[in-house]
């Protein structure tokens, strides 16, 4: 089994034999969006109900696209172009891609694993040269999990494999770019459903289990802590609704610290606290 | 650099500023459980909101945890958080018990109330340091007791900055107790615009220390 452990405003998927842990919630919620026929499962890890609170500033949506089949390039900009992102530019090769990257400063880059002339790691290598935090997003025909860990190890960001589907693609974009808004619940549960969605779940199939929205210190009282466990919860749920997935278990409130994990082969939601353990089956 | 901006000066001298006031938290405290306590220079930092439970032993450790809200011409928040032991430990020896007679912090006990007078007496002092020499007003709350996970009593806190930023300014310090196995953290998270408005004190009243 391994096991995944979901900081603050973090969120995770994972397949059977993922564990997926959330440590230590204490006005914070965890939700877990469950897809039981195919056995595909995901958390969140909510911090704040609304991000319309923060004074975080939201990222352009401007995509350069680097890829040497036209036909993909066209679908992929076809698809973009419904979901608000805009494709600014569309590298063809290696050279290009850097000219291009400097010129334009995408907030997003999708980059084929087969660019010409050279594979997926020169490619990112000087992509991260020019800008150190630049958003790589490698389109790639491979599925095994060996080559997204070696992704991700080399900076990359995220990786959509063939067939892009509109799925794959917004939910790999909005998830790279709101990367700061994964605290909120109105951004941690619609990415986190997107993404279940792309990896082979059923919207129909989605069930969510919720846990956490504590309020620690029982002699505070809930306005000076802007009553933010509860918040939370309640704004998980109205969430949960607008995204039309039904609410099977809560173990939420009170003043205990709680740590989530997730079974996703089994379903099995184990939420343990100073007093012991309980488990939930979906 | 940091996420405000600071200059290496000028984060200097927030943690001078720490440094005088934690010196006189552990006088303090050393008076009443007249025994030497050590608290070590301060380590005033930046930190990443998710690394924020690993200062205070990790997301799940067992912690009783004292929290006040500093109010005033600056504001922030005091924490305290010891490994449950040392929490014991610290309240027999602020009530003169031997060792081991407390068994647990319960609300609205004698040994609540002695574990919650070390949180007001060393928050009071450093906040009283600090005060004197940037010449305003900071006033600590009343003080709130909780044992838990670590992480669990700590996430309320980070929520109220997670809105704005994702890195907390706090001031570290470690108690020791000598002769003791207590070993807490004691925490003091400023908020960013006070940040900057004692930087503006600073500035003017001790010009020389930063330029």
């Amino acid at each position: 089994m391994v096991e995944t452990i979901i900081g603050m405003g973090e969120i995770a998927m994972g397949l059977s034999g993922d564990l997926l842990t959330a440590l230590g919630l204490g006005s914070c919620v965890c939700v877990v969006l469950y897809d039981p026929v195919s056995k595909i499962g995901g958390a969140a890890h909510v911090m704040l109900p609304d991000s319309t609170i923060s004074s975080f500033v939201l990222p352009e949506r401007t995509v350069l696209l680097a890829d040497a089949d036209m036909n993909v390039r066209r679908h992929i900009r076809e698809i973009l172009a419904q979901r608000d992102y805009t494709v600014i530019a569309e590298p063809k090769a290696k050279d290009e891609l850097i000219d291009l990257y400097r010129q334009h400063h995408p907030s997003v880059s999708l980059v084929s694993a087969f660019l010409p002339p050279v594979n997926w790691t020169d490619a990112v290598q000087l992509l991260l040269q020019v800008d150190h935090q630049a958003n790589v997003v490698i389109l790639s025909p491979q599925t095994d999990r060996t080559f997204i860990l070696d992704c991700l190890n080399r900076g990359v960001k995220d990786v959509v494999t063939d067939p892009f589907t509109e799925d794959k693609i917004v939910s790999s974009l909005d998830y790279v770019l709101f990367r700061r808004h994964l605290k909120f619940a109105d951004f941690a549960i619609p990415i986190l459903r997107r993404r279940l969605i792309a990896m082979g779940a059923k919207q129909q199939n989605l069930i969510a289990m919720i846990a956490g929205g504590a309020h620690m210190f029982p002699s505070l009282k809930d306005e000076e802590v802007m009553r933010i466990g509860e918040r939370n919860v309640e704004a998980v749920k109205a969430q949960l609704h607008r995204e039309g997935i039904r609410l099977v278990k809560e173990e939420t409130g009170a003043n205990v610290g709680r740590t989530v994990r997730f079974d996703v082969a089994s379903g099995e939601l184990r939420v343990s606290t100073r007093n012991g353990l309980r488990t939930f089956s979906p | 650099m940091n996420p405000i901006g600071l200059s290496p000066e000028e984060m200097d001298a927030l943690n001078e500023l720490g440094n005088v006031a934690t010196g006189n938290a552990a006088t303090a405290l050393s008076k009443l459980l007249t025994k030497p306590v050590e608290m070590n220079i301060p380590n005033s930092r930046f930190i990443p909101l998710g690394e924020f439970a690993d200062v205070v032993g990790g997301a799940e450790q067992l912690v009783s945890a004292i929290y006040l809200s500093i109010d005033g011409d600056f504001c922030g928040e005091a924490l305290f958080v010891f490994p449950e032991a040392g929490a014991l430990e610290l309240t027999d020896l602020t009530l003169g018990n031997t060792p081991g007679t407390t068994s647990r912090i319960m609300a609205g006990t004698m040994e609540e109330s002695a574990f919650k007078e070390i949180a007001n007496i060393l928050t009071g002092s450093f906040l009283n340091a600090t005060a004197k020499m940037l010449d305003a007003k900071i006033l600590p709350s009343i003080a709130h007791v909780a044992t838990d996970m670590a992480q669990s009593l700590i996430d309320f806190l980070l929520v109220k900055i997670g809105a704005h930023a994702d890195e907390i300014y706090c001031v570290e310090t470690r108690i020791n107790v000598e002769g003791h196995n207590i070993n807490g953290e004691f925490l003091v998270l400023f908020d960013r615009n006070s940040l900057k408005r004692m930087l503006e004190i600073l500035h003017n009243r001790y010009g020389g220390i930063i330029d």
